[in-house]
């Protein structure tokens, strides 16, 4: 299944001008706004069970990341209208709204492409230099594994559960970030391996309050050939 | 059906200097109504889970907290005692919220849904101009409520004023104001509604109110404003 892609430009009118009109000293810019749209899934919404069902799947993708991406065009559109006016209260205003629900769709991206169906060798544990380096820097894949679960189990309210990478000290770390903050929220430097959706959206349908059980299970379904892929471009 | 006390006192027995402190564990209320009782506008699956898990969970985590904090506190252990803060208020924020929250629902036969008369009444009317206005704040804060939390009608038992509030995760609605008193509270946390209502929480909003108990939150706002 083809990826549509993650964002599509659409140009509010021409292309920004870089030199002022020979008869005006006023410099003409005319912006694009780019709008993001829903990216299709590689695999079936049924694909992942009975890990995390197909319903939870469907939902998931088709109501929850729409709406992000629905009220992440619509704040961005808001935003361009505010600078334009040089309205500085409603810009401000509208940094939450960006922030949740462009989190929401940047989250939710990485999130698609970190799961794969066993089919198509989910759950398989990383090899190369990635699972080297989860083994220096964890002990082990079981201890890494015992400390994503640890920590997603115990974030108080909604949020995610991350593997990051610090690009910069080449390090892997176990991170937590509330609501929909991207992991780069935690640290400039900080780039996702690997993001598990720990609201309740993501498996209550299925696991209710039992949470430590879909910590459990997703592991059947991660996918960690791109975490390794995302890993050696940062460290070839 | 009888509500069973909030917290029973367990004495433990003191220390070298003779004192003898309470430690409460805290355990789960009696709702009064049954779980299907609510529907359908809540169901009985979300009911039955909500307070049997959810809100159980809370308070054996709250209990245990307190039982860490008391050591703690024996050994004078600064650093403990400060980290388990987190867990204090989370876990006791969700023992207070829900225990808030089952008396702030209520059978439509019992008169769920039945407008506040009286001093409530009048009060709604004065500061937000009516009932209906009231409901269209709150469900839009409860809509706009990022992640986790609960909405609020709130009373500044200082000010005499009403107020709509949002809190995050279970944070009690004193967090917000110390004198703020809550009459009553939403939780928009998903597990809430999600088994019914799944991503569509204003569906949820919309609907509650057909079962809120505002014979309940007159008597809390009459108790403050008598």
């Amino acid at each position: 299944m083809a990826f549509r892609p993650l964002l599509s430009r659409t140009l509010g009118l021409t292309q920004t001008l870089t030199h002022s009109h020979s008869h005006s000293h006023t410099l003409t810019q005319l912006r694009g706004l780019q709008t993001f749209s829903l990216p299709d899934l590689s695999y079936d919404y049924g694909a992942l069970e009975p890990a995390i069902s197909g319903e939870i799947m469907q939902l998931h993708h088709q109501k929850h990341h729409q709406a992000y991406i629905t009220n992440y065009n619509k704040a961005l559109e808001q935003l361009q209208d505010a600078v334009a006016k040089g309205d500085s209260s409603s810009v401000v205003k509208l940094q939450s709204a960006i922030k949740f629900n462009g989190g929401g769709h940047i989250n939710h991206s990485i999130f698609w492409k970190n799961l794969t169906p066993v089919s198509e060798g989910g759950g398989e544990p990383p090899h190369g230099s990635l699972g080297w380096a989860i083994d220096t820097h964890f002990g082990s894949m079981e201890a890494l594994v015992q400390k994503i679960s640890a920590e997603g189990a115990a974030l108080q309210g909604s949020g995610w559960v991350w593997l990051g990478l610090d690009k910069e000290s080449k390090k892997l770390v176990v991170d937590t970030t509330t609501n929909q903050d991207p992991l780069v929220t935690k640290g400039a430097n900080l780039v996702p391996l690997l993001g598990i959706d720990v609201w309740e959206h993501a498996y209550y349908l299925q696991y209710k309050n039992v949470r430590p059980d879909y910590l459990k299970n997703i592991w059947k379904v991660i996918n960690w050939k791109y975490a390794s892929q995302v890993y050696e471009k940062e460290c070839p | 059906m009888a509500l069973r006390s909030v917290s029973r006192k367990s004495v433990s027995l003191g220390l070298a200097v003779g004192q003898v402190r309470g430690l409460q564990s805290f355990s789960l209320p009696e709702l009064p109504y049954d779980y299907g009782a609510l529907e359908p506008v809540i169901s009985g699956e979300i009911m039955q889970l909500h307070h049997l898990k959810h809100h159980q969970t809370y308070i054996t985590n709250y209990n245990k907290a307190l039982e860490q904090l008391h050591e703690a506190l024996a050994k004078a252990d600064s650093s403990s005692i400060v980290q388990l803060q987190s867990a204090i208020k989370f876990n006791g924020g969700g023992h207070i919220n829900h225990s808030i929250f089952w008396k702030n629902l209520t059978p439509v036969r019992e008169g769920g849904g039945e407008p506040p008369k009286a001093s409530l009444g009048w009060a709604i009317d004065t500061q937000f101009g009516s009932l209906e206005v009231l409901i269209q704040r709150v469900n839009a804060e409860g809509v706009a409520l990022q992640g986790s939390g609960w909405v609020w009608l709130a009373l500044d038992k200082e000010l005499k004023k009403l107020s709509v509030q949002t809190t995050a995760n279970q944070d009690p609605l004193v967090t917000k104001g110390s004198a703020l008193v809550p009459l009553f509270g939403i939780d928009v946390w998903e597990h809430a509604y999600y088994l019914q209502y799944k991503n569509v929480k204003a569906d949820y909003l919309k609907n509650i109110w057909k079962v809120i108990n505002w014979k309940y939150a007159s008597e809390v706002y009459e108790k403050e404003i008598p």
